[in-house]
């Protein structure tokens, strides 16, 4: 099988490798010599790509570690040129210096003129794997997900392809990495509840995802199993603290908004509503939510959202503290996060207690019971912080938000 | 179990029979079945004492005959850990030494590298414990014990239904062979064809040819016997067909491996070489000594350079080369370029240029050959002179050159007639062969 040259490989650095693994396998007939352009002289890598063979006359020279040189880039240019057809190159650019421009969409100067080089070649082949995609690429992202786990023969919906983008990151190596490892074991339709348990976290908002979906099937020793388990992966005692808050934080809001009279269905909503900025677009009744999302877009630079402030909201200039940072509102990040807030407050809490009181005393209690969990883990927060044994402050956290008492929990009287 | 040995031979016994055991891949296993493959078998017999080990690569068996001091008094066998075993021999000096076993009430599964109890087929059972005591002339010494495992879970080695060798080698020229031609192997290749010997036979002679695919180095073998491997592809058949089927002809042995069994075995009797065709294996035999080995799959031998490629192409002497001083010129122009240097022949001088592109001065150096029989201009790798000049032990090397298609080199040691060298020349490369003065 006659191998294609130059193959010039850049981009993501797991897929990268792949490919050069695949073709290694693929093209076993030739003698493989690896050379890297920043460690070996020009000389040796010279003398290895002349170096007569006695028998199987077919090498691949594969260089990689190519430096952001010209001198590197011409030589490699002019080696690929002199040499004959017996000599297959592989350029891998393994150091990540091939880069595409986000905003452009195309390569610097530097190295649009050394791919073009290559690009004269009769049988190149260039292979762009791609970098990490931005949160604009979020349906790039998604596609890229679901054709890998199509090509394993599997099934991914799109809300599940995106909250495995939000789990295990946007780094294509890793999604291939982890995919590869999932459809060993996953159904042929990928489910959430499948994602949730096996896909590695890789951001504190994944751990958040995992760590909140364990929390709201109110099973403690779940939870202290699932906590163990990150804090054994070198999970930081704050970062899970944290994440307790916030999921305290969801569920007094989500008690706060239903005692007000919303139905469960509305208190979703209202939940995803919060923390959006700015409050007087996001809760307009007249404008639909396309329009809502379409007006906020523009007010996310600091000028424009202070001239929104000034000309719209009447705020004066000498009323707004430029020194100071505005801090991110907080925010429910996916649906269904939200909704198994709700579940969690309906199915775990109310539904026990609902022989026990009348629907006007159960809003009370349940108000009540969401404060006094969320100001004792935001007390339990400040002293992992400052304290002296955190593995306990987070167990009695994972004691108060598991627990089902509508009154008072075990560890809130204690 | 209960026996008694004395301390050289019981070493010698461990080094071959834990052979496989103690190799670096054994010893840096992290598997779940990392202790089996770190163990050495022991079983005691009233006539013989077997010590056994393996891993994936390799399995290695030695049969110690129980005469005089060395006794059986409680027929057992036991498995054990063979680092600590052989260290524990070691450090004992001239003495006796027992082994006793005992075993536990109740077996107890041993856990390794977090292998569950689920996974019945990981799980090592610790059967006993293994007593070692030494004693000397003044009846002193000292005592350990090692935990013993059931030693059902060690494959045995046996050459089973082969029954006819592929060859026998007398030991002395085999170690002599790869001491003169092991270098020119690669230390290591993920294929497993260039970090090995290759045994070939063309016409009633045995060959060992290594190559690392840009030089080579064939040594004779005259006194091999017994010789059932089949004769070497032809010139003819090679410019025919090509080559296939490789395997049958071209008995690939790891070079570190066999160089390892050369050390252990003994002089008295010869090594006999056998092949599992089915399963691919090697085997190594002396009397009581077994080694069994993976070698490079089949579709990859095809990689090894057949013999007649040496032996049918014809060279003529071009020149004879004093060694030191062209090992000295050498190291002198290699400090422009470490790779490759331009070897320029003419009536009766050698001129070694050398031009980097790294921003060194070319280096020119020259010197008195023999009358050279016609000039003669190449670039050659200088790794692959020096280290054939530090192989060679005459005055003198010996520089032929083909008659046709001058690619190659072949050089030959004056006082040592069984060992030939080849080595490709560099092309492409930057210097002017044409007008070899423009290169200083």
């Amino acid at each position: 099988m006659e191998m294609p040259s130059p193959v010039l490989i850049f981009g993501d650095k797991v897929l990268s490798q792949n490919n050069v693994n695949a073709a290694k396998k693929k093209y076993s007939q030739y003698v493989w010599n690896t050379v890297s352009a920043t460690d070996d002289s020009p000389d040796l890598i010279r003398a290895i790509v002349g170096q007569g063979d006695f028998f199987s006359s077919d090498k691949v020279v594969l260089i990689q570690d190519i430096p952001n040189q010209k001198a590197v880039r011409e030589f490699i240019i002019e080696l690929v040129k002199l040499s004959s057809d017996k000599i297959k190159f592989v350029i891998w650019d393994s150091n990540g210096q091939i880069n595409i421009d986000p905003k452009t969409k195309t390569f610097n100067k530097t190295w649009s003129e050394f791919i073009s080089e290559i690009k004269k070649n009769k049988d190149h082949k260039i292979v762009n794997n791609g970098s990490e995609f931005t949160e604009k690429e979020n349906n790039d992202c998604i596609t890229f997900i679901k054709e890998r786990f199509n090509k394993c023969k599997k099934n991914i919906s799109h809300d599940n392809a995106l909250l495995f983008s939000e789990i295990v990151g946007r780094n294509r190596g890793m999604i291939d990495s982890e995919i590869s490892k999932l459809v060993l074991t996953c159904p042929s339709e990928v489910s959430k509840q499948f994602i949730l348990d096996n896909a590695f976290p890789s951001s504190s908002d994944a751990i958040l995802y995992k760590f909140g979906n364990v929390l709201d099937s109110c099973s403690y020793g779940d939870s202290l199993v699932m906590m163990r388990q990150f804090m054994d992966m070198g999970i930081n005692e704050n970062v899970l603290a944290d994440i307790m808050v916030r999921k305290a934080r969801w569920q007094l809001a989500a008690a706060s908004y239903w005692s007000q009279g919303m139905s469960w269905n509305e208190v979703v909503s209202a939940l995803m509503q919060m923390g959006k900025y700015p409050s007087s677009i996001w809760h307009k009744n007249s404008i639909t939510p396309t329009e809502k999302r379409k007006s906020s877009e523009t007010l996310k630079e600091v000028e424009s959202r202070m001239e929104y402030m000034q000309k719209i909201c009447g705020v004066k200039d000498w009323q707004i503290d430029k020194t100071k940072k505005t801090a991110r509102a907080e925010t429910v990040p996916m649906d269904f996060m939200a909704e198994l807030t709700t579940k969690f407050l309906r199915d775990n809490i109310i539904a026990p207690n609902v022989n026990a009181y009348r629907e006007s005393e159960m809003k009370i209690k349940l108000v009540d019971r969401c404060i006094k969990v969320y100001l004792f883990v935001l007390d339990k927060l400040k002293e992992i912080r400052y304290g002296i044994n955190p593995q306990q402050d987070l167990q009695d956290m994972v004691a108060a938000l598991t627990s089902k008492t509508m009154s008072t929990t075990p560890s809130l009287k204690a | 179990m209960k026996v008694t040995l004395k301390q050289d031979v019981l070493l010698e016994a461990i080094k071959r029979g834990a052979f496989a055991a103690l190799s670096d891949e054994a010893q840096t296993d992290s598997s779940t079945l990392s202790l089996i493959i770190k163990s050495v078998k022991i079983k005691a017999e009233k006539s013989k004492i077997t010590f056994e080990s393996a891993t994936a690569l390799v399995s290695s068996s030695y049969v110690l005959t129980t005469v005089d001091e060395n006794t059986v008094k409680e027929e057992g066998d036991v498995m054990v850990a063979a680092n600590e075993l052989y260290e524990w021999v070691s450090r004992q000096g001239n003495c006796v030494v027992a082994l006793v076993s005992k075993d536990l009430d109740e077996p107890e599964t041993v856990n390794v590298g977090g292998a569950t109890e689920a996974v019945t087929k990981a799980a090592i059972r610790k059967v006993g414990k293994l007593t070692l005591a030494s004693k000397d002339s003044s009846k002193t010494g000292s005592k350990w014990s090692l935990d013993s495992y059931d030693s059902s879970q060690m494959p045995s080695v046996e050459l089973g239904n082969l029954k006819t060798p592929l060859f026998v080698l007398p030991l002395e020229q085999l170690s002599d062979g790869i001491k003169n031609i092991g270098f020119v192997a690669m230390a290591k290749d993920s294929d497993h064809v260039f970090d090995t010997i290759s045994f070939q036979h063309r016409d009633k002679n045995m060959y060992m040819v290594t190559t690392d695919s840009a030089r080579c180095a064939l040594w004779n073998l005259p006194n091999a016997d017994g010789i059932t491997l089949e004769n070497s592809i032809s010139s003819k058949q090679l410019e025919t067909s090509g080559v296939k089927d490789s395997w049958k002809y071209n008995l690939l042995v790891p070079l570190k491996m066999l160089s390892d069994v050369c050390k252990l075995s003994s002089n008295a009797a010869p090594l006999e070489f056998y092949r599992d065709d089915a399963k691919n294996r090697i085997y190594l035999s002396q009397p009581g000594f077994l080694v069994r080995m993976a070698t490079a799959g089949k579709e990859m031998t095809d990689k090894f350079p057949p013999l007649d490629l040496f032996l049918v192409k014809t060279y003529t002497d071009l020149c004879t080369v004093p060694k030191d001083v062209l090992a000295s010129r050498l190291n002198t122009v290699s400090l422009v370029n470490k790779n490759a240097i331009m070897f320029d022949f003419e009536t009766d001088q050698l001129t070694l240029y050398g031009i980097s592109e790294s921003g060194h001065s070319p280096c020119k150096a020259n010197m008195s050959v023999g009358a050279v029989s016609e000039k003669f201009t190449k670039v050659w790798n200088v790794k692959h002179f020096l280290e054939i000049l530090k192989a060679v032990n005459a005055d003198n090397i010996k520089v032929l050159i083909p008659t046709v298609s001058k690619k190659t080199i072949k050089i030959l040691n004056p006082s040592q007639p069984n060992v030939s060298y080849y080595a490709m020349s560099i092309e492409r490369s930057k210097y002017n062969l044409e007008d070899p003065s423009a290169n200083s």
